[in-house]
């Protein structure tokens, strides 16, 4: 079922053209990621997207309503990319404050996220005196306050240690379970859209593909199967495939899929030492479509 | 709303240093009045009967209408903060409207001036009332609590506009330091407005300070003219009462200072509209 959908999403700065027709459809309960370098439009389109940012042209909904409908905006949680609670309060301050400016929000949800994200332990600390980790995990509560139907994360796990990667992941997948909790991830984590059902990858403003993982893989991602030997002639000589990596005790190949593989390693079976075979990752498929290293 | 103010005002309470430089300009007042402006002024008086009450009751009034500058501005700062920091892009996300925002940040930076303006009367009154036997009359503070909401009301907006122009704390903070300097001056503390020359008295009508010291030192120096010049001839009153700023021009003095200070706001209301939808054209 189709969430959130945006007609040729079009920003201008003057003579830069920050998002160009961007059409993206969401359904409820993904997990979306929004993949690009530094510079490429994802802030700029998460802005449109929350309504903080007015578009030059085009369209957003939600469901029918409008951007800036306030019915809208009592859908959107948002994990903003720097922190945007209070220092000097603490933060059990901060969320009664933000929960004090939504109407009739449902407390036992609030409480429940706190325990959730494991923040009972740190509700008296001022904000400034906790970890990134903590810091982040107060964020996220801060932005599931109003039990949203779509989640906004920008870049969320920058700086991050991998326990509260994992902690923050496991509370939003079990939310996705049970409420149905759609998320839109912005990331430079290229593990974390992994996990994503559907990437749109974005480059100077353009959406340059939108697809599944699997689906951007098969197409952008070559698998690699490299082959140990003491006999490498030996092999060369007798393999129909172009050799990527040449070392002095290895050779790599781009097998067209792991039937391929297996044909060659049992071809081989005797004369390899050992052998190492990789899928084709997310960074294949960034560098693929945007032709440059991530920032 | 009312959660935003709660928050606006825990966050500049519980910074001690906020809450000192904030009060920066009104402890210059009174710490130059003190060691060396009394003297001088004092010696002019001398004729007059308790002249230094006289003197010390004049201080206090415009000190709070520095106060009313310095501490309305330190509180909308917070805004300024909030806008670089992204945190009112937060505060926008939830069912508060814009509207309710700017409110709220107005509400916090009266409630703030207003607090702020009552704490340095006690704390004036009670210097003076050790240093020079100053009566402190408690029948005026319901008075005082009154002036001071208007005379925040009137800086906050004076201070919203001016904002209008700023969007990060460090050319903010250069012109706190600016404001905070002219206010002195503007409140007609450092000088009796009847010393400047006629262009500089010019200039002072056009601004609400002088008005919002007029209309203290009204309030709190009237028992004491009393007193004083009890067997004085009126002409000499009025002309004290132009010299130190207690009457500023006719019409002002015809309207009364509440309702001159009144038409500032109304005035300085209908500048910030302009200028914000100007901005708002212009972006």
């Amino acid at each position: 079922m189709n969430l959130l959908s945006t007609n040729g999403l079009t920003k201008k700065f003057k003579s830069h053209l920050a998002v160009d027709h961007l059409n993206l459809n969401i359904n409820k309960g993904q997990l979306v990621a929004l993949l690009g370098h530094n510079g490429a439009g994802k802030s700029t389109t998460i802005s449109m997207l929350i309504g903080l940012m007015q578009p030059t042209s085009g369209n957003i909904e939600i469901e029918g309503l409008k951007v800036n409908e306030s019915k809208y905006r009592r859908k959107l949680g948002v994990v903003f990319q720097n922190s945007v609670l209070d220092d000097d309060l603490t933060v059990k301050q901060n969320m009664n404050i933000r929960s004090n400016m939504y109407k009739n929000l449902d407390s036992s949800f609030k409480n429940k996220i706190l325990n959730d994200l494991e923040l009972n332990s740190i509700l008296n600390q001022k904000y400034k005196t906790l970890s990134g980790g903590q810091r982040r995990r107060v964020d996220i509560a801060r932005s599931l306050l109003n039990k949203p139907e779509i989640l906004f994360l920008d870049e969320p796990s920058t700086g991050l240690d991998i326990q509260s990667r994992n902690k923050i992941w496991s509370v939003l997948n079990e939310l996705r379970k049970s409420m149905k909790l759609t998320i839109i991830l912005t990331t430079h984590y290229l593990e974390e859209v992994e996990n994503a059902d559907f990437v749109y990858v974005i480059d100077k403003g353009k959406l340059v593909e939108g697809d599944t993982v699997n689906n951007l893989k098969n197409k952008y991602a070559k698998d690699t199967l490299i082959l140990y030997s003491n006999h490498l002639k030996n092999i060369k000589d007798n393999l129909n495939q172009k050799i990527i990596e040449e070392t002095k005790n290895s050779i790599s190949i781009n097998p067209k899929d792991h039937n391929e593989a297996i044909n060659i390693l049992s071809k081989f079976k005797t004369l390899i030492t050992t052998f190492e075979y990789q899928r084709g990752s997310m960074d294949d498929i960034f560098i693929a479509l945007t032709g440059k290293e991530v920032e | 709303m009312i959660s935003l103010i709660k928050r606006n005002l825990m966050l500049y309470f519980n910074n001690r240093q906020r809450v000192f430089f904030s009060l920066m300009g009104a402890i210059i007042s009174f710490i130059l009045y003190v060691l060396f402006l009394k003297n001088g002024i004092q010696s002019d008086w001398k004729s007059i009967h308790e002249g230094t009450k006289l003197l010390d009751l004049w201080l206090i009034g415009g000190t709070m209408t520095v106060t009313a500058i310095t501490t309305t501005q330190n509180a909308l700062n917070q805004k300024i903060i909030d806008k670089e920091n992204n945190r009112i892009d937060d505060l926008m996300l939830t069912d508060t409207s814009k509207l309710g925002i700017n409110a709220g940040y107005v509400f916090s930076s009266v409630i703030i001036g207003t607090i702020m303006q009552v704490a340095v009367y006690i704390i004036m009154s009670f210097y003076f009332l050790f240093a020079d036997k100053l009566d402190v009359s408690y029948g005026s503070l319901i008075p005082i609590v009154l002036i001071a909401i208007l005379s925040s009301l009137v800086w906050t907006m004076v201070n919203m506009i001016i904002d209008l122009f700023f969007d990060n704390q460090a050319s903010i903070s250069g012109v706190n330091s600016i404001v905070g300097t002219c206010s002195g001056f503007f409140a007609g503390v450092y000088m009796p407005l009847g010393t400047l020359p006629n262009i500089g008295q010019k200039i002072m009508e056009f601004i609400p300070a002088s008005y919002n010291s007029a209309l203290y030192r009204n309030l709190l120096m009237k028992n004491q003219i009393n007193v004083s010049f009890k067997n004085v001839p009126t002409k000499f009153i009025t002309s004290f009462n132009k010299n130190m700023g207690l009457n500023i021009n006719d019409v002002s003095t015809i309207m009364g200072h509440t309702f001159t200070l009144l038409i500032f706001i109304v005035i300085l209301t209908i500048i910030f509209a302009l200028v914000s939808l100007l901005k708002r054209k212009l972006v």
